[in-house]
């Protein structure tokens, strides 16, 4: 289910959060289906089974799954063999009743469980992650010719997420165990009716989102033969809690050959965390009040106008205010971005506010296809960003990690990037998609500390440095033949990554090569109830890795992709 | 200096800048500049030769080293007028180990202002406010550590070595500095410590007084008398 009422490119902003659940839907008579479904990927020796059965008739209907998947360690193009280990399991479960006539009542819960997650490029693995999202809805639709819809929603999760070093060779130096428990409830309100000609858009939600954690290191020293352990346990999070309540609206009409969109949003925002943890320097605050609030305006409006035949401009502008999430105001000392250090939150930070301009062209022709084209700038001011701070205020506590980084709040930075897409028509038997997007992305006054032979030494400013952690250019082509009334189809994908040489000098981001990779797939359906699918990824075995790929944390070691992959799925439905 | 350490000093300085990708004004800069330290390890005067059974200290005994490590924090800069800088604008514990040639020189990061300087200090080991267990969690600081019980935080020092014994056998030493125990009773049973002896101490070197113009780069050669950790203010016998 999707909680998508105001959605601003590049990063998350509130009411986009996603909950995924299985949803069950009425058959209008009563029947059972079912899926089975096993698949196998060479390389890194994957697993994927699942099972469904969903039925039900037009008033009580229900649909439960369950399944594993497992992969291993994989060999990269270049021959080189990273230690891997993914195993989760799962089921979910969901039942409908149609209470009367288009009055839907939903109840769904999903449990997703993994164990013994290996990350090469962590210094530390996923011991257990247990997930559980359970949720209720209430929609009725048609109920009259001014309201025509309402929707009452809540959800609850939970996650139990344990990390360790147990496994690594640094474990013989100092083993560390960090433990996490979340919660996250909310639920929302939405209603649409009709105005004149104008469609209105409302309601309010909310979310609440708690989290405790604690970091265990112990640490075994011999000394004059006698073996000592010192054991410390710090809170990673401290009973933090982050509550958003919100209420929107937006507003669809049509002047003309004009269509007309504007929505308005306002976030009341607040975090408290129950720290102890205290770090004033030199008359810097870097960890000290606690509290914060926020009350957030977002708005948006925009026009799409038919401009001849199937060819429609659409332009939109602004303003995305997204509050800190609770990681960014109160993590302590773990590495949880895409680079070598340990974070440390930033109770005092101020929301992201992002002005944004959108423009797309689309273009439709029956016989030739969809083309979409649409670019955008934004200024974010308050972007939040890491920012190295020095030894002398805080050390790393995570083995391997090179320094402390503390998310703050950049003045300005500017966005800009574009997206192009292609789809063939659908009733063509032969058919073709492509893609293309980049983003760039500047800071216009970013510090670069200087390192002479191990250290630093001194600052200066970089101006209009790239932003750090912005993927490249890159596209995707991808064609496919229906032979025998859709029941074989083959497909052949190419994948163009540009090199990313669009770096942070302040960050000392390092380039990326770029790459192409090529798969290829055929699916088969003999009959109604099997079908068979198995191709080939990185058909060339390519070496590559991706721009926000970590380096191995303790090492200048960048983390490749698999190399060649075949897989086979066989599935059949009843 | 009452510890059995002795340090000396000498003073180079450069002229030089640092560089700088200005492309707007900046705001009006103190007057400053930069300052090197770099440490050497002697024994008898002469450089430090490890693994060599060449020295012989006060109380007779033939030894050699295999390693020299210890942490010096707090560097104070003590200025005429009566003011001070202490380094710590980026670290203010530094590691220094005779077999990691990159320790052995401190790029102090601060920019200490223009003026004259009386002298400079340093804290041999860590202050008991900031030696904590587990601020360092990597190599090669963490080698370090010293056990909580003991009363946590980092070792001060280690020099470890061997000697030969009145018997004629070469034996190994562990020469080991950090915070110390006081114990009930007899014995040294760690259930018994009642209190800890903080053994870090400040070193004010000598002759260090010194003047520094705005942008120049000063370097400080420090020295550390090995022997004189075996016989200041006490003669060490590594038989007994």
């Amino acid at each position: 289910m999707t909680l998508v009422i105001f959605f601003v490119r590049n990063r998350t902003y509130p009411g986009s959060e996603r909950v995924e659940s299985p949803q069950p839907e009425p058959y209008l008579q009563p029947a059972i289906h079912g899926k089975i479904l096993y698949g196998f990927e060479s390389n890194w020796n994957g697993q994927r089974e699942h099972l469904e059965l969903a039925g039900g008739n037009r008033n009580f209907y229900f649909r439960a799954s369950g399944g594993f998947k497992g992969y291993g360690s994989y060999t990269a193009g270049n021959k080189e063999l990273f230690n891997t280990s993914f195993r989760k399991s799962y089921v979910t479960a969901a039942t409908g009743f149609q209470i009367k006539e288009k009055h839907r009542f939903t109840l769904s819960y999903a449990y997703n469980q993994g164990n013994d997650v290996q990350f090469p490029a962590l210094p530390m693995d996923e011991q257990l992650d247990k997930t559980q999202v359970a949720s209720v809805n209430y929609e009725v639709s048609g109920l009259g010719k001014i309201w025509n819809s309402l929707q009452v929603m809540g959800y609850f999760s939970s996650v139990h997420h344990a990390m360790d070093n147990y496994n690594r060779p640094v474990a013989s130096i100092m083993q560390a165990i960090t433990i996490v428990d979340a919660w996250d409830a909310g639920g929302k309100v939405v209603g649409s009716y009709l105005a004149g000609d104008c469609k209105i858009l409302t309601g309010l939600d909310f979310e609440h989102i708690y989290k405790d954690g604690q970091k265990k290191m112990t640490m075994k020293m011999i000394m004059s033969g006698d073996t000592f352990t010192s054991v410390k346990y710090t809170n990673v999070f401290n009973q933090t809690e982050l509550n958003n309540a919100g209420i929107f609206g937006e507003l669809q009409s049509r002047f003309g050959n004009v269509d007309f969109t504007a929505a308005l949003r306002l976030d009341y925002n607040q975090a408290n965390s129950a720290d102890t943890f205290y770090l004033v320097k030199d008359d810097v605050a870097y960890f000290d009040k606690l509290n914060s609030d926020f009350l957030n305006l977002s708005f948006s409006a925009g026009v799409k106008k038919r401009l001849v035949s199937e060819f429609y401009l659409t332009a939109a502008l602004g303003l995305g205010t997204r509050s800190p999430s609770i990681l960014e105001r109160f993590i302590k000392l773990l590495p949880v971005q895409f680079d070598s250090y340990d974070y440390l939150g930033n109770p005092q930070l101020k929301p992201e506010q992002n002005y944004q301009v959108d423009l797309s062209l689309d273009y439709y022709l029956p016989n030739v296809g969809s083309f979409t084209v649409n670019g955008f700038f934004s200024l974010v001011h308050n972007y939040i960003l890491g920012k190295i701070i020095p030894p002398s205020v805080l050390k790393p506590s995570t083995q391997g990690v090179i320094g402390v980084k503390q998310f703050s709040n950049v003045d300005l930075v500017y966005l800009t990037g574009f997206e192009f897409s292609y789809t063939s028509p659908s009733q063509k038997r032969w058919g073709l998609m492509a893609t293309a997007a980049a983003t760039f992305g500047t800071n216009p006054d970013a510090v670069k500390y200087l390192v002479s032979e191990g250290e630093v030494v001194g600052e200066e400013t970089v101006y209009n440095d790239p932003l750090p952690e912005i993927p490249p250019l890159e596209g995707s082509i991808q064609f496919s033949y229906k032979f025998f009334k859709k029941r074989l189809v083959p497909r052949f994908m190419v994948r163009l990554v540009n090199a990313q040489n669009r770096v942070s000098e302040a960050d000392e981001e390092e380039k990326t090569p770029g790459f192409v990779t090529a798969a290829f797939s055929l699916s088969y359906i003999p009959c109604n109830y099997f079908t068979i699918s198995a191709g080939v990824d990185n058909i060339l075995d390519n070496p590559y890795y991706e721009h926000l790929n970590r380096r191995i944390i303790g090492s200048e070691q960048r983390l490749y992709e698999p190399g060649r992959i075949f897989y086979i799925n066989l599935a059949i439905k009843f | 200096m009452n510890r059995g350490l002795a340090f000396f000093i000498v003073i180079f300085m450069f002229a030089g800048g640092v560089s700088c990708n200005k492309k707007k004004e900046d705001p009006p800069r103190i007057p400053a500049g930069n300052v090197i330290f770099a440490f050497h390890h002697l024994v008898d005067g002469e450089p430090l030769h490890k693994n060599e059974l060449i020295y012989t200290n006060a109380a007779a005994n033939d030894y050699l080293i295999t390693e020299v490590k210890y942490f010096i924090s707090d560097i104070t800069f003590y200025k005429s007028d009566g003011s001070r800088k202490v380094v710590q604008d980026w670290k203010d514990i530094f590691y220094i180990d005779d077999d990691i040639p990159e320790t052995k020189t401190i790029r102090v990061f601060d920019q200490i202002p223009a003026g004259e300087y009386d002298s400079i200090s340093f804290v041999f080991g860590i202050s008991e406010e900031k030696n904590q267990s587990f601020i360092y969690v990597n190599p090669p600081e963490v080698f370090m550590a010293w056990p909580t019980v003991l009363g946590g935080g980092y070792h001060y020092m280690m020099i470890n070595g061997k000697w030969k014994d009145s018997t004629g056998l070469t034996m190994p030493f562990d020469f080991h500095m950090g915070i110390g125990q006081l114990y009930k009773g007899e014995g040294y049973n760690t259930d018994s410590i009642y209190a800890f002896v903080q053994n870090w101490f400040i070193v004010n070197l000598p002759g260090s007084g010194f003047s520094l113009k705005d942008q120049d780069t000063l370097s400080f050669q420090i020295a550390m008398n090995i022997e004189s950790w075996f016989e200041t203010p006490y003669i060490y016998d590594h038989n007994y």
